[in-house]
């Protein structure tokens, strides 16, 4: 498999006692209420939360504690080369970035470090509660992409202007109350949740995490990243093609490869008419490349 | 070469439910074939019939064409069940060994989707939680017998069981006897105690209907015999076999029950004196708001004896099923049966099942986390299906296609994240007392028959000259598309052959090629807004 559609998604859901998970994880429908309250229609989903996030803190959506997580930080083998070329992100208030070993790709225009793609301009999925769609100019992914070369590590942060999913539901009120005020000081404690229902364990436990039940998917912080990962006989053609300065993705390297076939050809057909004359000329039967 | 599609969709087609609280025969219908000690303890009222076997387990990938999970099973099963049945595994399987890419053949896998969504948004509707039929059946008093003829389910013809032995010669050589179904006589005094003790009450309407109506069928081995070689009663398991005719996933089939009947009084308008009125109520468990109203038609003689009937009447059930009322006492006043929670339910359907799609080409699987670790795939949210108004293009698109090569094969694997057996174990427990909870508090249940996963992915399928083509265009670096396959075969149907300059001819068709792709890539950019053309010149 040399040049691979990839796709990692990022969901800050997880069930209800944890605040991630590795890989994604089980979500079950049924409510955190004994059995004999009958609550199944007020309580669905509230075995899944959305752990708190803190304002202004970027989150690391592989490794950062928060929703579905990987097992170790994401890396590039030196046989392998990755070519991210799109992200997008929810809520619209969230702001993605990537960093590339130690820098931020997204910055400002005075270089200095920001917040990323926001979700306004790059949503994820489309479409979605309020219809927001993507800008124009990154309907096509980000161009030109982001490569991530041999030994390079590479990440994604999400970031939220205020503390979010803390007890109550920041998304879709905006980065202050209607009313002025800010949202930065309601979510000190967070509701008290169960880790099982107790008509399973016949105890109850506290929650020890501030989070949110989110009751629709729009209510549920979300990155996608979109890459290729190129490895094999591609990662050679696409090495060359950065060496010589082509942009590289998929397109340009299934095209430089046809290239590099026909060269070969070429060069192929022009050996071919020079052994013609060699044979003429010598009696020599072994092609001209095969000669010592 | 040809565009293949292949669709899947998941649905339950079982149901789980509620049985009636008292029932004649109870204790030895299906699962609850373990007698209760003590008949206060019945454990009807329970919900059960969620088959946990058709039903993925979260987190655990599984194919698409040889799961037993999905659409299109090779044979069809009984839709309703509450019984642990046999299960085939393979019986389900809509393709009984993973996709191979035969000798001859070359495939693109070309897109996918599936179901979106993430959290469980279940669509909840009220509806009656059982539907009663209720009839009158006279007889005769004198002789006393009468008989079943034929007993019409929702337009289905259900076999009587046998009952009261009344045989008829039958001289055919060998001459024999043949023993009457459906004779049942009046003058029995019903029993509704488990487990129907052998004897005179096996002659009697209700296990005559009960052996008729009740799961799974009614064969002959009702026949029991006597010493003398007679057919004769039932025997005491005679509810261990039913039959319910044809099913038919439109109605209920499973889920009739007799939950009580008597004789009673000359009910009004009819003859008071030389006739014996049986009124039987049953009960018939829904399964979804949407489910037809059911029917039942009994044909009957009134009166029947070794010389036959008279002439067969018939008998068309009354229907109610309203909602948050109780069914109508008996003709003589007297109280029938009480439904739970008002005979009412709630019914759940719809839903999310949070799933991931993968593709597998031989052993390994195409999607992997940044970590190197194999992911689950790509979500419902960024490749959906179907694909909704206001999604101008998925998220998620495969682009560059996949292929796979002769000898290869290939899989789409699905990964449901929602944990829908925990919803069974929540639902159950409601009503299992050893849960602490009770019958009477089932207030929910799964409907049945509404989609809860869908995946559609669509590929190439290059087969003969054409599979070699893609196997040339590969080595050429050209991408596999119909349009450069069937470039190519027009490009080589007019050389002739293979000749010293072969590669000179693939040359110029590569070369050929690159021009074509050229001018594709500059009308594309026409077509575009001005600043994505000025974009992708600089490209």
């Amino acid at each position: 498999m040399a040049l691979r559609r990839q796709a990692y998604e990022w969901r800050n859901v997880c069930p209800i006692g944890n605040s991630f998970t590795v890989g994604h994880p089980v979500l079950d429908p049924n409510p955190v209420v004994p059995v004999v309250s009958l609550d199944y229609e007020t309580g669905i989903n509230s075995q899944v939360v959305s752990p708190v996030i803190e304002g202004a803190m970027p989150i690391p959506i592989f490794t950062g504690m928060h929703g579905n997580n990987l097992k170790t930080s994401a890396h590039v083998l030196a046989i392998q080369m990755i070519i991210i070329d799109s992200l997008s992100c929810w809520p619209p208030e969230a702001n993605v970035n990537v960093f590339v070993n130690s820098d931020y790709w997204f910055e400002a225009p005075d270089y200095s470090g920001i917040n990323g793609l926001s979700g306004f301009t790059v949503p994820f999925p489309e479409p979605n509660y309020p219809q927001y769609f993507t800008m124009e100019s990154f309907k096509e992914g980000i161009n030109p992409p982001i490569h991530i070369l041999p030994g390079d590590t590479w990440g994604v942060y999400i970031t939220f202007p205020e503390a979010t999913f803390g007890g109550e539901l920041v998304w879709g009120v905006g980065t202050s109350q209607p009313d002025g005020s800010s949202n930065a000081g309601a979510f000190i404690s967070g509701p008290a949740r169960r880790y099982e229902p107790s008509w399973a364990t016949g105890t109850s436990a506290s929650y020890p995490l501030n989070a949110t039940v989110p009751t629709k998917d729009h209510e549920i912080a979300r990155v996608f990243v979109k890459y290729l990962l190129i490895d094999g006989a591609d990662f050679l053609i696409a090495k060359k093609m950065l060496d010589i300065g082509l942009p590289v993705n998929h397109r340009s390297i299934i095209k430089f490869r046809q290239d590099l076939i026909r060269w070969q050809i070429t060069s192929d057909v022009v050996e071919g008419s020079l052994d013609e004359e060699l044979i003429r000329e010598t009696g020599v039967t072994t092609r001209r490349s095969a000669l010592p | 070469m040809r565009h293949l599609s292949y669709h899947w969709k998941l649905r339950p087609d079982t149901a789980m439910y509620q049985i009636p609280f008292r029932y004649l025969a109870e204790g030895l219908r299906g699962g609850e074939t373990i007698l209760p000690a003590n008949a206060a303890n019945y454990p009807t009222g329970d919900l059960q019939g969620w088959d946990d076997e058709l039903w993925p387990q979260p987190n655990i990938p599984f194919s698409i064409f040889t799961s037993k999970y999905g659409s299109a099973g090779k044979l069809s099963r009984t839709p309703f069940s509450y019984l642990v049945e046999p299960l085939d595994d393979w019986s389900r399987k809509q393709i009984s060994t993973p996709p191979l890419v035969k000798p001859e053949q070359f495939v693109v896998l070309n897109n996918f989707g599936s179901t979106p969504g993430i959290l469980s948004d279940p669509t909840i509707s009220n509806g009656v939680g059982f539907i009663t039929f209720k009839l009158i059946i006279p007889t005769l008093t004198d002789p006393g017998i009468g008989r079943i003829n034929s007993i019409t389910f929702n337009g289905v013809k259900i076999e009587v069981a046998y009952g009261y032995p009344i045989v008829i010669p039958d001289y055919t050589p060998p001459i024999s006897e043949e023993q009457v179904r459906g004779c049942f006589s009046v003058n029995f005094e019903e029993s509704t105690e488990p487990g129907m003790p052998a004897g005179n009450v096996a002659y009697g309407l209700s296990s005559v209907l009960i052996n008729s109506l009740y799961y799974p069928s009614n064969p002959d081995n009702y026949v029991t015999s006597n010493p003398d070689n007679e057919p004769c009663c039932p025997p005491a398991s005679a509810d261990d076999y039913g039959y319910l005719g044809i099913t038919d996933i439109q109605s209920g089939v499973v889920g009739l029950y007799i939950p009580t009947m008597k004789v009673v009084p000359t009910p009004a308008g009819y003859p008071n004196k030389g006739w014996t009125y049986n009124e039987v109520f049953i009960s018939l468990v829904n399964y979804g708001v949407n489910m037809p109203t059911p029917s039942l038609v009994i044909g009957y003689f009134d009166s029947y004896t070794d010389f036959g009937g008279t002439v067969e009447k018939f008998i068309t059930a009354d229907v109610y099923a309203t909602a948050g009322v109780q069914p109508p006492a008996y003709s003589d006043g007297s109280a029938s049966i009480t439904y739970p929670n008002n005979n009412n339910i709630d019914f759940l359907s719809d839903y999310t099942p949070n799933g991931f799609i993968n593709v597998v080409v031989n052993d390994q699987s195409y999607y992997e986390n940044p970590d190197g670790t194999t992911s689950l795939g790509i979500s419902g949210d960024a490749a959906p299906w179907p694909v909704e108004p206001g999604i101008a293009v998925p998220q998620y698109s495969l682009r560059p296609n996949i292929y796979v090569l002769a000898g290869q094969t290939f899989d789409i694997e699905y990964t449901v994240n929602t944990d829908m057996p925990a919803l069974a174990t929540w639902l159950r427990a409601v009503g299992d007392r050893t849960e602490g909870g009770t019958p009477a508090d089932v207030r929910y249940r799964p409907a049945t028959l509404w989609d809860f996963s869908q995946v559609f992915f669509d590929y190439w399928l290059f087969e003969g000259a054409e599979a070699l083509i893609c196997q040339k265009l590969i080595k050429l670096g050209i991408e596999i598309t119909p349009d450069s396959v069937d470039w190519y075969k027009q490009m080589i149907l007019n050389m002739e052959g293979l000749e010293t300059d072969t590669y000179e001819k693939y040359l110029k068709l590569t070369k050929e090629w690159k021009k074509r792709q050229d001018i594709k890539d500059a009308a594309y950019q026409k077509k575009r807004s001005p600043r994505a053309r000025i974009r992708g010149q600089r490209r």
